[in-house]
Parts: structure tokens; sequence; C-alpha cells
């Protein structure tokens, strides 16, 4: 079953990467965004299955981004996973409590992210 | 060289000596009384004076043993002086010498007796005089000398003179020897007045001996003069008497050791000798006008004397308290100045101290600002001194104190007279501005009375500041180098996994060696981090009760994988008890461990993991048979970068980190890691960690009360104390091992924690540092109960709210544990690494 997934990252090499991957390796439909900002903007004309969402980005970050999600009725219910490079640090997770799906470790492995995704959204 | 007599062994030879000496004198008496014929008492007298004489001698030989130096001189003059004085006397009723004429050689020998008499009592060690002392001693002497020369010349000489019929010799010696006799007593009297310690009674024996001997002496001659003396009456008892008063003198306890004369000032002798020579010359003069005879020539001369001697002495001694006074005077005006300065310093040493430091009275007003205080508070002392500390101090901002004296620690170190540091605090800037400061009070106590506070304050925003910039650091890196990573990874993914279209074996092979190398450069990425954040306690373990077996059983569950392909069999071992541990780290360092295991095992081989309980602690061992560890690197490959083949970390794909990481796991939760190999034949990696104690917890009192959480390594003093504290009402945990603290500190969140800083495995310290990393634990009080000082561990004196030094009363205890529930902790430490903050 084919699904539209929006990758959001500030760096358009893993942005390239993300894509290609869940495209040629799952076949699934990506669009990207570069920012929190322009996340919105697509989310406004795109219907989406899930967002795989980076957390460290200038301007609007990513826990701000998944905040005005939550804020929006229509996003609300968009799964959102979170892909990161910062797995390991702080005491405590700061999206510890928050409603997303799941965690992705930078850097991921692009011949199983799709399966990744699945696993943790419940897609067959 | 002289034994040293024991005093109370010479103490008991004394107090036979004086009964003896007593009874001896009474059977004299009543030989010598009339009833007895005169022969027999002269024969008593004879035996008499044989017997004290040689008592007297016999005493002062050993007395002249048990001393040293200068009275050890004075003795053997005093026996040199007996054994004359017997020998003489000897001589003469040997020659049956006639009063009216003695032999020479007699009175040679009695005079020189006299002489070594009164040199003897010379040379005995007495308070050494400076210059006006000993001019006030020979004018003392001269006076009482002269005052009882006097009354001698007015009640003996006039007779004397009057009556000696005989030659030059025997007026010579007739005259000779009650002068001699009057020197002896005089020099006698004047040194028991001088003299300190024991030597004070032994000196009054013998000055009584010698008033016994002149008293006789004086008599003998004014008898023989009027040719009325027989031998064998009451009056020789006073020659006798004086020989046993002597010798009883010498008798007198004392050590060697008893006394060099301390050379303290005796100006409460002056007035004992002012008493003495005016008592002497007021009876001379009662004497003089009694006896009714003219002051003739020599007479008058001597009263002269008197007068003009007791008059300069009087005059010495007021010169003499005078310079007394200038120099009391002088020495007053020394200490003033001393104490000026001594002010000005500690003031310098105030103003020079870089924290700030301010002084409050009990009303909490401020008494007291140094210039660096006002400084950091951008104002001037003056403006400061008088106001409410409260008032001026405290605010309601972010991490300030708020206001009012309630709970706030100068009110808390007045009323509970303990130490309050480490307290977090904001203080206002005169401009508004705040800034963060670590606060130590302290009770100012003058005489058991509360008088105040004297608080030190510290700005730490540079602290804050670099803890900060540290933790940024590590996020920093760990984003911008995992940000190419992940294209490099991901486009070397999409290649490999033939995503892009099929590869040819050698680009196929290259691309294969490039992910590998991206994978290692990750996995030492991320051992990097993760072995700079366990370190500095930047991510605190989450310690809870671990089944040991579940660990052991998971950690194989995931090595399996890993050990399948490599034909390794991984086999799970007898594992029994419970640990206090951070579950995920546990399983990270046992699956490294195993991980190692099964990379250094030969196909076909076997890895072994078991726990065992033993000690209050679970050890933990993982077997291999591999190729072992030389001797030599056994400890070393616990650290960072150290393999035993520089070579392994690209065949192996191991980072040279796991080890190192796996000790510091191990450690932080108060463990050891080490290492056995046999060379060739396996190695054994263990670690303990400590085990969930059995029936350690104590938990009663009613539920309200405050709970007690009580970490000392020995048993004993955990008893103790929670009997203390159970007496007054708390709840009490008792814990001997920091570990089992930290778990309990977490599950229970005490009101206080009684925290002992010398325990074996993990120090106090560590539990402390434990305390303050987490967020749940981490404004629980900890009052440290150490053998050792804060001046010890200054750098812990900061981070706890009170701090006792063993032994501790009851009270003590009570009084700073109530302090330190009643304590709020001025501000919470904000989480370490301000995560997702934003790029």
């Amino acid at each position: 079953m084919s699904r539209t997934v929006l990758v959001v990252d500030d760096d358009d090499l893993i942005r390239e990467v993300a894509q290609v991957a869940l495209e040629s390796v799952s076949g699934w439909t990506v669009l990207t965004a570069d920012g929190g900002a322009e996340a919105l903007a697509v989310l406004a004309e795109h219907r989406v299955d899930a967002v795989l969402l980076d957390v460290m980005m200038p301007d609007m970050d990513g826990l701000t981004t998944f905040r005005r999600m939550q804020e929006d009725p229509s996003l609300r219910d968009v799964p959102v996973v979170l892909v990161t490079a910062k797995v390991q640090s702080g005491p405590r997770p700061v999206w510890d409590g928050l409603a997303i799906a799941g965690v992705i470790p930078k850097p991921f492995d692009p011949m199983t992210l799709g399966d990744e995704v699945s696993a943790m959204l419940g897609w067959t | 060289m002289g034994t040293t007599g024991a005093l109370p062994a010479q103490r008991r030879v004394f107090a036979v000596a004086v009964p003896v000496a007593v009874a001896l004198v009474l059977v004299l008496t009543l030989l010598l009384s009339d009833l007895v014929s005169p022969e027999v008492r002269q024969s008593a007298s004879a035996a008499g004076f044989l017997l004290a004489g040689l008592l007297a001698t016999g005493c002062c030989w050993w007395r002249r043993r048990q001393t040293e130096g200068r009275r050890r001189r004075s003795w053997t003059m005093f026996t040199t002086a007996a054994v004359v004085a017997l020998v003489a006397n000897l001589f003469a009723v040997a020659v049956d010498s006639d009063p009216q004429n003695p032999h020479v050689v007699g009175e040679i020998g009695l005079g020189a007796a006299l002489l070594l008499s009164i040199a003897g009592l010379l040379t005995f060690p007495v308070v050494r005089r400076r210059g006006v002392d000993a001019v006030l001693l020979t004018l003392d002497g001269l006076v009482t000398g002269g005052g009882v020369l006097a009354i001698s010349a007015v009640l003996v000489y006039d007779r004397l003179l009057e009556e000696t019929s005989s030659g030059l010799a025997a007026r010579t010696s007739a005259l000779l020897f009650p002068v001699l006799d009057v020197v002896l007593v005089t020099v006698a009297l004047i040194l028991l007045q001088r003299a300190t310690g024991r030597d004070r009674y032994a000196l009054a024996l013998i000055a009584c001996g010698f008033v016994m001997y002149a008293v006789a002496d004086l008599a003998y001659a004014v008898l023989t003069a009027l040719d009325r003396f027989s031998f064998g009456t009451h009056l020789d008892l006073g020659w006798i008497a004086g020989y046993l008063l002597v010798g009883l003198a010498a008798l007198f306890p004392s050590t060697i050791a008893d006394s060099p004369p301390s050379p303290r000032t005796v100006h409460g002798s002056d007035t004992r000798g002012t008493v003495l020579v005016f008592a002497v010359l007021v009876v001379a003069g009662i004497v003089q006008v009694r006896g009714g005879e003219k002051l003739h020539g020599a007479l008058a001369g001597l009263w002269l004397l008197l007068l003009l001697a007791a008059a300069a002495r009087q005059a010495l001694l007021a010169a003499d308290n005078a310079s007394l006074r200038r120099g009391l005077e002088r020495r007053v005006r020394e200490q003033t100045a001393d104490l000026h300065r001594l002010a000005r310093e500690t003031e310098v040493l105030l103003a020079s101290v870089g924290d700030g430091i301010y002084g409050v009275d009990t009303e909490g007003r401020i008494t007291f600002v140094n210039p660096t205080a006002a400084a950091m508070l951008g104002t001037y002392a003056d403006d400061l001194l008088g106001a409410a500390a409260h008032d001026r101090f405290h605010t309601d901002e972010e991490g300030g104190h708020p206001g009012g004296g309630e709970g706030c620690y100068i009110t808390e170190a007045i009323s509970t007279g303990a130490v309050v540091s480490g307290v977090e605090d904001a203080y206002v800037r005169a401009d508004g501005g705040t800034f963060p400061v670590e606060i130590t009070a302290s009770p100012v106590v003058d005489e058991g009375e509360p008088r105040g506070a004297v608080v030190a304050f510290r700005d730490v925003t540079q602290r804050r500041e670099v803890d900060r910039m540290k933790s940024e650091f590590l996020s920093v890196v760990s984003h911008e180098l995992r940000t190419p990573l992940t294209s490099i990874r991901g486009s070397l993914g999409l290649l490999a996994g033939g995503a892009l279209g099929e590869l040819t074996p050698r680009a196929g092979s290259m691309v294969g060696i490039a992910m590998q190398s991206s994978d290692r450069l990750t996995r030492l990425i991320n051992d990097l981090l993760d072995l700079e954040r366990i370190g500095s306690g930047a991510r605190p373990m989450e310690i809870g009760s671990v089944d040991a077996a579940d660990l052991v059983h998971s950690a194989v569950t995931q090595i399996d994988g890993m050990a399948a392909p490599l034909g390794v069999r991984v086999r799970t071992g007898e594992c029994r008890g419970r640990v206090l541990a951070d579950e995920d780290r546990i399983m990270q360092t046992l699956t490294n461990l195993l991980g190692n295991a099964v990379k250094y095992s030969e196909p076909g081989g076997v890895v072994t993991a078991v726990a065992v309980e033993q000690n209050g602690h679970v050890l933990f061992s993982v077997r291999d048979q591999g190729r072992g560890i030389p001797e030599d690197m056994l400890d070393s490959i616990f650290e960072r970068f150290q393999q035993v083949d520089s070579s392994d970390s690209r065949q192996k794909g191991g980072t040279g980190l796991g080890l190192a990481i796996s000790k510091t796991i191990v450690e932080r939760h108060g463990g050891r890691i080490w290492a056995e190999s046999d060379y060739g034949a396996g190695t054994t990696v263990h670690f303990t960690l400590p085990a969930v104690p059995t029936a350690r917890m104590t938990h009663d009192g009613p539920g309200d009360q405050p709970t007690v959480l009580i970490c000392d390594d020995d048993g004993g003093i955990v008893e103790v104390f929670s009997t203390f504290l159970r007496r007054h009402g708390y709840r009490v945990t008792g814990v001997t091992d920091g570990e089992e603290a930290l778990a309990l500190a977490r599950a229970h969140h005490p009101a206080v924690v009684l925290l002992d800083l010398l325990m074996p495995g993990r120090t106090g310290g560590q539990v402390l540092a434990g305390l303050r990393g987490d967020e749940s634990t981490g404004s629980i009080p900890v009052v440290v109960v150490s053998a050792i000082g804060p001046e010890d561990e200054p750098g812990l004196v900061s981070e706890v709210e009170g701090w006792l030094v063993k032994p501790v009363t009851e009270e003590h205890l009570v009084s700073v544990v109530s302090a330190a529930v009643a304590r709020t902790r001025g501000a919470l430490v904000a989480p370490a690494v301000p995560d997702g903050g934003g790029e």
C-alpha cells in the first residue's frame, strides 16, 4: 500500500537520502520541507500519512513544529516520528510525555528506514 | 649518682621519723630531769648528743644522695657540718674540756661547722633574683640580722662582756659563737621567706633546728660566762633537738625534679618580708627600751645602721614598685597597639577576600559588609549598614529566596546555631539586576549567646555558565558530527543495498568498506559521548532493584544473534541475587563484555556468564576460551583506546572504548571491575554490584513524621542514630551502603539524608553527587556525619545542608536534623542539558 510521508530536515543531503530511501526501497510518495514553517505550509496543502521530523533545526525546531501541529485540529491526528541526532543527550529526553509515534536515531539505515517507520505506526 | 627515692616511700619514712624524734626528745627530757643522778644525766646527754649527731649526719648524707646540682652541694655541706660538729663535741668530751677555758681545736671545729652550715644555706637554690631584689634581700638580711644582733646585744653581750673573765681566746669564742649563731638563724629565716614549694618545709625545719642550736649556744655562752654551766641539763636538749630537726629536714619528702625554682616574681613575699623586718625591728626596740641600757657607742652605731638599712629598703621598694608600674603601663600600651594592629589586619583580610561577606545581628539588621560584597551588590558598604538583610537581599524573582525571615538561611543559622551552607539564592544589585549566588551562613556565638550571623556569598554566574557551556558543547558536537554521518551512511546504505541499481563486485566491496567505516565512526561518537556523560554525571544512574538472572539472560539473548554466525556458544551459568543498578547501563556493560568475549572466541568456543551473591555484592563474571590477555595488559585494557592488538579495532569492529565505559558504569554503581586471564586459554572479566539488602530496612514510627535516611557503613552507628531520632518522633530508614541509599532516596523521598563520607564502595561524596544529579532527589537536604571535618572536604561544604563531626551527641544530631528538615533549598538546579532549546 502506497503511503505519503513528509520528511522535515534542515540538512538537504539528509533530506535527499531519506527521500531516495523511502521512495526506492519502500515505494512511498515523499514530500520534503527544510524547516518547521515550510512543513506546516506543506501540511496545509497536502494530506500525509506520517511526518518524519528532525528535532534540531534553526528557526522553528521539531518540537515547536510538533506542538503547532497538535494545536491544529486537522493535523492533530497525523502521526509524527522524530528523526534525531541527539538520542542520548540529556538526563531525560525532551520529547518524554509527548504524543509522538517514535524516535529514530541518526544516522539511520536507509534500507530499513521505511520498515522501522511502518513498525512504529502499525502499518502492514 | 643517687637513686630517685619514690615520693610515697619517702613519706612513709618521714612519718616514722617524726614520732621517733619526738620520742627520743621526750625520753631525754625525762632522763635529764633533776630526779636523776648527775652521772646518769651526763651519760644520757652524751648518748643523746652522739645519737642525734649521727642521725643528722646519716639523714643529711642520705638526702645528699637523693638530690642533684646546687641542692646536692647544700646537703654535702650540711653533712660535713654535722660530722665536724659531732667530732668537735666528741673531742671536747674526750679531752674533758673546761667550758671556761675550752680547747682551741674543739672551738675551731664548732666554728667551722657553723660556717659550713651558713654556706650550705646560702648555696640552697631559691628563686633567682634580679638586681633590685638581690639588694633588697641583702638589706632585709642586714635589718633582720642587725635586729637580732641588737636584741642579743642588750640581752646577752653586755653580761657576757662584763662576766667573761678569762683570756682573749675564751672571750673571742664566747663572742664569736653567738654572732655566728645569729647569722645562721638570720640566713635560715630569710631563706625560708624566699623559698618555694617543698623546699619551704625543709627549710622551716632547718631554721627551727638552727634556732634551737643558737638559743642553746647563747645560753651556754651566758652560763659559761657566769660559770654556772654544767653538762647534762635540759639545756643540752637544745643542741640535740637542733640535730634532730636538721635530720628531719633531710628526711622531708621531695624529689629531684621537684624544684628548679620557678622564676616568678615574688611580690606576695614583699609584704611578708616587710612584716618580718619590722617585727624584728619593733621587738629589738622594745627590748632596747625595756633593757633600760643607755645607747653607748657600738650599739648606737648598730641602731643607726639598722634604721638606715630599713629606710633604704623601703625607698628601694617604692622605687622598684614605681618602675614596675611603669613597665606594666608600657606593656599595656604595647598590647593595645598589638590589638589595633590585629584589628587592622583582620579588616584588611576581610576587605581582600574574594567572596562577599556581611554580618547581621539577631534582628537581621546588617552590621558589617566587606568591600567585595558591596562591590558585587553595586553599592557602598555605608548604604547597607543598618538595613534589614531579609528585605535587602531576598528577591521573589526566579532562583531567589522569597522575602521575609521565615525559613531563611540567616534565621536558620541564628536559631539553630548550625552552619547553613550550599544554599543557592539570587541577590539583587543596586541597579535592579540579579545574579546567582551560593551562600554559607554561620551563626555568630559569643560566650554561648547568639549574636547574629555572618554570611559569605559567592557569585556563581561563571560556574553556571561553564556547566552550561560544557553540556551545550557535548550537545552540539553530537549533532554536528552525526548530521554529515547520516547522509554519508544513508547514501552508502542505498548504494550497498542495491536500491540504486546493481554495483560491480569491486564497487560493492568498496562501498561495503566505506559503510563499515562510517558505522565504526558512529559507534565511536556514541561511545565517546556516552563515556563523557556517564563520567561527568551529566546522565545520572537510575538505580532500581534488578534481578541479576534477568540481566544476564537478557544480555545473553541479545548477544546470541551475534555469536551464532561466529560459531560461538553463549551459556548462562548459575545466577542469583538482586542488585541495585541502572538496568539499561548494566545491560550495556554485560552486552559489551559478552560481545568482547564472543569476538575474541574461536569458532566452537564457549562463553559463560554467571552471577554469584557474596558479602553484600553480586559478582558477575563473563568467561571466554579465547586467546587471553597478557598479564601486563590486564589493567590497561580498561583505559580508553587500549586494545591488546592495535589492529583489533578494525578487525573486531570495536571502538576501544567499550571497557572504559563498562568500568565507568560499574564504578558509578559503587562496584569494581577487573580481568583475570590465563594467556592462551581464555579470559574472565568480573564486576561487582551492590546487592539489594534483605532485612536491613527499618521503617517505623507514626506515618506523618518526616523520614530520615541514614547512610553509614558502620551498622552500629546507624542503630544508635536511629534510636536517637526515633526518640524525637522521626521515621528512620537505615542503610549501610551508598548505592542502597540512592535507591531508597529515589523511592521514598526522605525529608533528610544523613550521610557518612568515608565508606567502602560508593563514598559519601559520590552518593551526594548522585542525589544532586537526579531531579527527584536533588532538593533533599543532606547532612554529612563524618569523622572528618568540613575543612578536609572544602568542596563538599557548599553542597550540603549541615555537617556533623563524629562523635555526635543526641542533642546536636536532633537539632541539626530538625533544622535540615525545615529547610527548603533556595533553587532547584535546572536540568543540565537544555535539550531542544533551539539551535
